[in-house]
C-alpha cells in the first residue's frame, strides 16, 4: 500500500469569519437591503429594481414558492429569459431555501423534460405559457403573482450551508446529462474567496451579467447582487452587438464584465477602443483556455493601467472558479487556488507530483459540489475521499490535466478524456456520439473538435451508415441535414456537429482503437459532397451582387469553398459569435447597419440576401 | 496518465465518511483518515453497485465539519 502524505498547498488562510463560515448569501443581501434600500439592485433592458424593491418583490415570490413545497432540499425549475425577473427568481428559490435548476427554453423539449424527470422538479418558473412541462409539474408565472404586500417583507428561510443551492446540467460522455449539485456554503465561499483574493472590488460596484444562467459563470456575477453590487442584467443583442454593448456598458457605468476567451475576440476591437479612451473595465474571463495572443493582449493593456482581466478557472463540480490570477506577464496560466480552496496535482497513485511535472488536478474545500444529481456510483468516482485532508472530506477529480511551475503557478494542459471546450462551452463528445447512434441509418459514430483557421472551433461527426455494405454505405446514408435534425431534437445548439462525414469503416489503430489522426478534414470532405456537378446544383448558385457578396462572406468566415444560395448559415456551422462577423462585413462593404439577430432570422442564404435588400432599398 | 479509479480490471474499496458520503477508493493504496471500509476489495463494477444499492441520497446526512 501506498501511505500519501502532503502538506495542503494553496490554502492561503482567509479571515476565520471567511474560511469557516462565510455568511449566507441570503444574509448578506439582508444587510445590503438595510444599508442602501434605495440604490439600484438590478437594470435591464426594460426597467430596474431597487434593493428594497427586490427585497419586495423576492419576499413575495419567495412566499408563493413556499406555499407550493419549496424548502431546503427542494429543486425549482427556472425557465425565463434574460432579465430583473431572472434575478428576482433566483432569488426567491433560495429566499425560501431551495435550489434552482435552470432550463434553457431554447433546448430540445426532450433535453427539458429528461431534467425536469432527473431533477425531481415538482415547480418551476416561466414566462412561457406554449412550453409543455412534464405531467405533474406546477408552473408559476411572475405576473401571476398578487400585488405588493406590505412593507416589511418575511425574512429568508433559514437555510443550512450543506442544502443544495443550484443544480447546473454538463454534457455527459455516456449519453445523458448530469446534473452538479451545489451547496449554499459552496456559493459563499465562492463569495468570499474572490472577495478576499481582491477580485471583488471592496466598494460596491456595477456588475455586468453575460453568461448564460444555464453555466455556472453566471453565478460569479448574478449571486454579486447578495453583496450589495448592482446588476445589469444584458440582453441577447446586447451582449452579440458590440456596439450596444459599450453603449450599455456606458449608460450604467459597468465596472465588470464576464465573457469567455471566444467572446473577448469579437468585442476585443470595441472594448479597447473604450478602454483607450479611459473607460476603465475589468474582466472576468473564464470558461475555456485564455489563448497566447489574447493573454499577451489584454497583459499590455493592464500594464498601461488601461483594462483589467482576470483569468478564472473552475470545474462546475467546484462551485464556478477554483483558481484565478490577474491576466499579466508572460504567458498563460491559472494562478493559484482561491483562499478557502485546495490544489493537488497528482500522479496515477495519487502521489503529488514534483513541481514542474504533469499531473491530474485534485480539488478540495468548501466548494465542492455534493455531487451528481441521481448518480452516486459516477458520483462516488469522481467526488473521492481526500487523503491529503484526512478528516472525512473529499476532493474532486477535475480531469484537467496541469502543471505546477517555479513561480506556484497551475499551468493548464489538457484533458485526460475527451471532454473538450467549444467556445466555453463544455461538451463531452460521447454524448454526442451515443445521440447519432440512436439515429436508424447510423451504425457508428466518432466526434472530433476540429480546428479551422476561418470558422475557428468546429464539431465533426464521422459515421458509418447501417445496413450498407463496403462502398454501398455511403449511398445509403442519412444525409447532413437530416442528421442534424435528429440531433437538434435531442441536443443544446451548441452541441451539434457542423459536418457530417460518411466512412465506410472508421480508421482503427492497431490497437484496434478509433485512429483520430486517419479522419480526413471536415472541410475537404464537405466540399467535396458540395461539389456543384449537375444543373439542379448549379440553380442553386449564388445569384446576383448581395447573394454573391453573402456567400463570399460566409465562405470566408465558415471556411468553405462551395456556398450555395439555399444553404442555412446554422448547418454550415455558423453561430452568434460568427454571424457577429457577417454583421460587420456586411457594413463594411455594403455600408448596411445589421444585427446579429438578423442574421439568425434568415439563416438561408437567399432569404437574407432578400433581407439585405428591403433594408438598403428602405434606406 | 492512468486513472487509478476507472480501472474496470481493478480492485476496488467503498469508504463512506461521516455524512453518509461514498467514496470509491483504489485497494492498494491505503484509506484515507476519516473514511470506514463498508465493502470490499471487490472488483470496479461490484463497488459501484454497492454504490447504487447502498447511497440513494445525495445530501450530506448531517452538517458537521467539512
Amino acid at each position: 500500500m501506498t501511505a500519501i502524505t502532503e502538506e495542503p498547498y494553496g490554502s492561503t488562510p482567509a479571515p476565520d469569519h471567511h474560511r469557516d463560515h462565510p455568511a449566507d448569501l441570503l444574509a448578506r443581501f439582508q444587510q445590503a437591503v438595510a444599508a442602501t434600500p434605495d440604490r439600484s439592485a438590478v437594470h435591464d433592458e426594460r426597467g430596474s429594481l431597487t434593493f428594497a424593491e427586490l427585497d419586495r418583490r423576492t419576499a413575495q415570490l419567495g412566499k408563493a414558492l413556499t406555499v407550493r413545497g419549496a424548502a431546503p432540499g427542494e429543486h425549482i425549475g427556472v425557465s425565463l429569459p434574460r432579465g430583473a425577473d431572472l434575478v428576482v427568481a433566483l432569488l426567491a428559490v433560495w429566499r425560501a431555501g431551495a435550489a434552482y435548476v435552470p432550463l434553457d427554453p431554447a433546448y430540445p423539449t426532450e433535453r427539458l423534460h429528461a431534467m425536469v424527470r432527473d431533477a425531481g422538479i415538482r415547480t418551476l418558473l416561466t414566462a412561457d405559457d406554449e412550453q409543455v412541462w412534464p405531467e405533474g409539474v406546477q408552473t408559476l408565472s411572475l405576473t401571476e403573482l398578487p400585488a405588493s404586500p406590505g412593507r416589511h417583507p418575511e425574512p429568508p428561510v433559514r437555510t443550512p450551508a450543506h442544502a443544495p443551492a443550484y443544480v447546473i446540467y454538463t454534457s455527459g460522455s455516456t449519453g445523458t446529462p448530469k446534473g452538479v449539485e451545489t451547496t449554499r456554503g459552496g456559493v459563499a465561499a465562492l463569495m468570499s474567496g474572490l472577495e478576499a483574493a481582491g477580485m471583488y472590488a471592496e466598494e460596491p460596484r456595477v456588475v455586468a451579467w453575460n453568461a448564460s444562467v444555464s453555466f455556472d459563470a453566471s453565478v460569479q456575477q448574478w449571486a454579486r447582487v447578495c453583496r450589495g453590487d448592482t446588476l445589469v442584467v444584458l440582453g441577447e443583442e446586447e451582449r452579440t452587438d458590440p456596439a450596444r454593448l459599450c453603449e450599455v456598458l456606458d449608460r450604467h457605468g459597468v465596472h465588470d464584465l464576464d465573457l469567455t476567451p471566444s467572446h473577448w475576440h469579437l468585442l476585443r476591437a470595441d472594448l479597447l477602443v473604450r478602454a483607450a479612451e479611459g473607460r476603465r473595465l475589468r474582466l472576468f474571463m473564464g470558461g475555456e483556455p485564455v489563448p497566447e495572443p489574447t493573454w499577451r493582449e489584454l497583459a499590455a493593456e493592464r500594464a498601461e493601467g488601461r483594462l483589467e482581466a482576470l483569468n478564472l478557472y473552475g470545474p462546475t463540480e467546484c462551485t464556478v472558479d477554483a483558481t484565478a490570477t490577474w491576466i499579466e506577464g508572460g504567458s498563460p496560466h491559472i494562478g493559484h487556488p482561491l483562499p478557502g480552496v485546495r490544489a493537488h496535482v497528482l500522479d496515477a497513485a495519487l502521489r503529488p507530483v514534483a513541481d514542474g511535472e504533469e499531473g491530474e488536478l485534485h480539488l478540495a474545500g468548501a466548494g465542492v459540489a455534493a455531487g451528481y444529481v441521481g448518480r452516486p456510483s459516477l458520483t462516488a468516482t469522481r467526488f473521492v475521499a481526500d487523503p491529503f485532508a484526512a478528516d472525512g472530506s473529499r476532493m474532486y477529480r477535475t480531469g484537467d490535466k496541469v502543471r505546477r511551475r517555479a513561480d506556484k503557478t497551475l499551468e493548464y494542459l489538457g484533458r485526460i478524456d475527451r471532454q473538450v471546450k467549444i467556445r466555453g462551452y463544455r461538451v463531452e463528445l460521447g454524448e454526442i456520439e451515443a445521440a447519432l447512434a440512436t439515429h436508424p441509418g447510423v451504425t457508428t459514430a466518432v466526434v472530433t473538435l476540429h480546428s479551422s483557421p476561418a470558422a475557428g472551433e468546429q464539431l465533426a461527426a464521422y459515421l458509418v451508415a447501417a445496413d450498407g455494405t463496403g462502398g454501398s454505405a455511403a449511398a445509403a446514408a442519412p444525409g447532413p441535414d437530416a442528421l442534424r435534425d435528429h440531433l437538434a431534437g435531442i441536443l443544446p445548439q451548441y452541441m451539434l456537429p457542423t459536418a457530417y462525414v460518411t466512412l465506410d469503416a472508421l480508421p482503427l489503430t492497431v490497437n484496434g482503437k478509433v485512429d483520430l489522426a486517419a479522419l480526413p478534414a471536415p472541410e475537404q470532405a464537405a466540399d467535396a459532397a458540395a461539389q456543384p456537378e449537375d444543373d439542379a446544383a448549379r440553380h442553386h448558385a449564388p445569384d446576383g451582387e448581395v447573394e454573391t457578396l453573402i456567400a463570399d462572406v460566409w465562405s470566408e468566415v465558415l471556411g468553405r469553398a462551395h456556398i450555395r444560395a439555399d444553404d442555412d448559415f446554422f448547418a454550415l456551422g455558423g453561430h452568434s459569435l460568427i454571424a457577429l462577423r457577417v454583421v460587420a462585413r456586411l457594413k463594411k462593404q455594403l455600408g448596411i447597419a445589421m444585427s446579429a439577430r438578423e442574421v439568425y432570422r434568415h439563416p438561408r442564404l437567399r432569404d437574407l440576401a432578400q433581407h439585405v435588400e428591403t433594408v438598403r432599398v428602405g434606406r | 496518465m492512468t486513472n487509478p479509479f476507472e480501472n474496470p480490471d481493478g480492485t476496488y474499496l467503498v469508504l463512506v465518511n461521516g455524512r453518509n458520503q461514498h467514496s470509491l477508493w483504489p485497494s492498494h493504496i491505503a484509506p484515507p483518515m476519516g473514511w470506514t471500509v463498508t465493502h470490499g476489495a471487490a472488483g470496479h463494477q461490484a463497488c459501484l453497485d454497492h454504490i447504487e444499492a447502498n447511497w440513494s441520497d445525495l445530501s450530506p446526512k448531517t452538517a458537521v465539519g467539512q
